[in-house]
């Protein structure tokens, strides 16, 4: 019979019943403190629950929970929803992540293969071989030495350090022998090197030994690519000839050779004269 | 005169030496002199080459009698004029008598064989000289048959003979050409000692390397001035320029002279035209010959020319060029522009003889 009461109660304080049905419950139960203070505890219940922002508003519906559950429409969208939040909000951050792991790891790859050149030459790109050092000389911080930033540059922009960087990385790798605890540190780099750099770099032309001339207006020019910013090279003047495939327009030489049909009194031959195209207004044909 | 003749019968075959040629130089030579015959000449060379060993057939520039005598593979032998072209002055002689078999004949060469800087051995009547190739992509113009045509840019020592009709050779024994003409700056006078297509010894007394020392010799190819490479191949005797037809017009002129009727088939298709005022603008039908196919086709004087088969032609270079690379026979789709109209018409390439 209590529960019967109390279930009746629920009802009426979760609205479950027409409003008629409340007003005349509580006419009966006018003088019923206790029934009043029930149903008072029980709507403000309801209330409370309709505060939690995060139950939804079927699990407050006392009646319909179960069945508004199981059509599952409304449950499933908020957790999908919440997910694909933090997923815009987490993916930036693991790549910002993972690019400084790269870029931590990028820097003190590169000291280390100068440590592995078994016979580096100063003007080597690359190859500075430091002086040991009494605490055992930190490879990034021997190549950020001023002699050996020095000799570096200078291996980039000279073109005679192109030999010793190709015969540089066809050597291989060796592992450096270090202390156990630097060991553990440089497990992965000379994989590293190994695995990318002697297979792309020697791929790149050599870097001129001489400036390159502009074509357009003979001036010395520096290398691209010894410039150091990894650009091509500049087109260099060469001495190869105007060769067409077959009879074309001669790009290359804007000049047209005159021949008169009068004898050149020294040669015997035809006297020619070379004249650039654009100078001749002269009508041709066949 | 005689005596120059007489030596230059007597050298053909090897039997002289040949100018300042290294030994190496002289052995390719010996393997190209046996094809190269002589004869009396007094405005060329006087020297012939033979292009096809089967039937006797030479090849010499310049006009020749009818029929005269010369000096083959070491031999007397008389030599009758078979056809002429005037496009490239250059004549088929036969060879009386001629015992094929005996003589390896000499095929010329190929654009893609030759480039600036080849090695070159040019034989002339007082004997070889070294040369270089400066270009094998020269525009030409003869003025007096307004005619566009592909040259060869050599440069050579200078010889003590003329060098009209001189033979061209790569080491390797592939005929370049025949010397038909001889570069001269502009504005200077022709006459010896003067100012003349030669140079003479440069500033200070130091002999002429053929860069900076050709005062009267025009312009040389620039990709060829490097100073000390032609000091060492060169010298110490004057250099000059001079220039032979194409690979492509010799091969011409040669299979028109190997065809039934001997006749060399250039072609032609009766337009003279000359640039446009307007830059790049194409070119302006000055003339079009009477009964050419360019007249039969319909070409106005005053149109412009556009376009030949897709190709753009906006200068007379371009034309120059299009035409060298036509057959007769060829049809060509032709787009002029006439009265602000853009007017096709089909021209059939005829023969230059025509």
């Amino acid at each position: 019979m209590a529960k019967r009461n109390e279930e009746e109660l629920i009802q009426l304080a979760f609205g479950e019943v027409p409003d008629h049905e409340i007003e005349a419950w509580l006419a009966g139960h006018r003088g019923n403190q206790a029934a009043l203070r029930e149903f008072e505890m029980t709507r403000q219940l309801k209330s409370d629950l309709q505060m939690l922002r995060e139950v939804p508003e079927p699990q407050i519906n006392f009646e319909g929970v179960k069945d508004r559950i199981l059509s599952a429409g409304p449950m499933a969208a908020p957790v999908a929803k919440s997910r694909t939040r933090w997923g815009w909000i987490l993916a930036p951050l693991g790549a910002a992540a993972l690019a400084v792991v790269m870029l931590n790891l990028r820097p003190k790859a590169e000291p280390n293969l100068a440590f592995n050149v078994p016979s580096p030459s100063p003007n080597q790109i690359f190859v500075p071989t430091p002086a040991p050092s009494a605490n055992g000389g930190d490879a990034a911080s021997v190549a950020m030495r001023p002699d050996f930033a020095g000799a570096a540059s200078e291996g980039l922009v000279g073109g005679a350090s192109s030999t010793g960087l190709r015969a540089f990385l066809n050597e291989p790798v060796k592992p450096r022998q270090s202390t156990p605890e630097r060991t553990v540190r440089r497990v992965r780099r000379p994989a590293l090197v190994e695995a990318s750099v002697p297979k792309i770099l020697p791929e790149k032309p050599a870097p001129a030994v001489t400036p390159n001339v502009d074509i357009a207006d003979g001036a010395p020019r520096p290398s691209g690519a010894s410039n150091g910013f990894g650009m091509p090279p500049k087109p260099i003047a060469s001495p190869a000839p105007m060769v067409a495939s077959k009879m074309g327009p001669p790009k290359a030489e804007p000049k047209i050779v005159i021949i008169d049909s009068d004898t050149d009194l020294l040669t015997g031959a035809n006297r020619a004269t070379e004249v650039t195209t654009n100078s001749v207004d002269v009508v041709v044909g066949g | 005169m005689l005596t120059l003749l007489w030596v230059a019968n007597a050298w053909v075959g090897g039997e002289l030496p040949q100018s300042d040629l290294m030994d190496f130089e002289r052995a390719a030579w010996q393997k190209i002199a046996p094809a190269v015959a002589s004869y009396p000449s007094t405005k060329t060379n006087g020297l012939a080459l033979l292009v096809d060993d089967r039937n006797g057939y030479f090849i010499t520039y310049g006009e020749v009698e009818k029929s005269f005598t010369g000096k083959a593979n070491g031999k007397p032998v008389t030599f009758k004029l078979v056809s002429s072209d005037e496009v490239s002055h250059l004549s088929l002689l036969k060879a009386e008598g001629w015992k094929p078999g005996e003589v390896q004949e000499l095929k010329p060469i190929a654009r893609r064989d030759i480039r600036a800087g080849t090695p070159l051995l040019v034989a002339f009547a007082g004997g070889t000289v070294r040369g270089e190739m400066a270009s094998n992509g020269m525009l030409g113009y003869e003025r007096a048959t307004r005619r566009m045509t592909s040259l060869n840019e050599l440069r050579f020592e200078l010889p003590e003979t003329n060098i009209a009709g001189a033979l061209v050779f790569t080491r390797d024994g592939q005929f370049v050409g025949v010397l038909s003409a001889s570069l001269q700056a502009a504005g200077t006078q022709n006459s010896r000692g003067g100012t003349g297509n030669f140079a003479g010894a440069t500033p200070g007394g130091q002999p002429n390397n053929g860069v900076g020392g050709q005062s009267g010799g025009g312009e040389i190819r620039g990709q060829l001035t490097d100073n000390n490479a032609m000091k060492r191949s060169f010298g110490p005797r004057d250099m000059t320029t001079a220039y032979t037809l194409g690979p492509e017009i010799m091969r011409r002129v040669l299979k028109g002279f190997a065809s039934s009727d001997h006749v060399v088939k250039h072609p032609a298709v009766g337009l003279f035209v000359k640039d446009s005022p307007v830059m790049m603008g194409g070119v302006i039908v000055q003339s079009v010959t009477e009964k050419s196919p360019a007249e039969e086709a319909g070409v106005h004087a005053g149109d412009t020319i556009l376009s030949m088969d897709n190709t753009p032609i906006k200068t007379t270079t371009d034309f120059a060029w299009f035409l060298l690379n036509l057959e007769a026979g060829q049809v060509v789709r032709v787009k002029l522009l006439r009265d602000q109209m853009q007017v096709t018409v089909m021209i059939k390439v005829g023969i230059a003889a025509d």
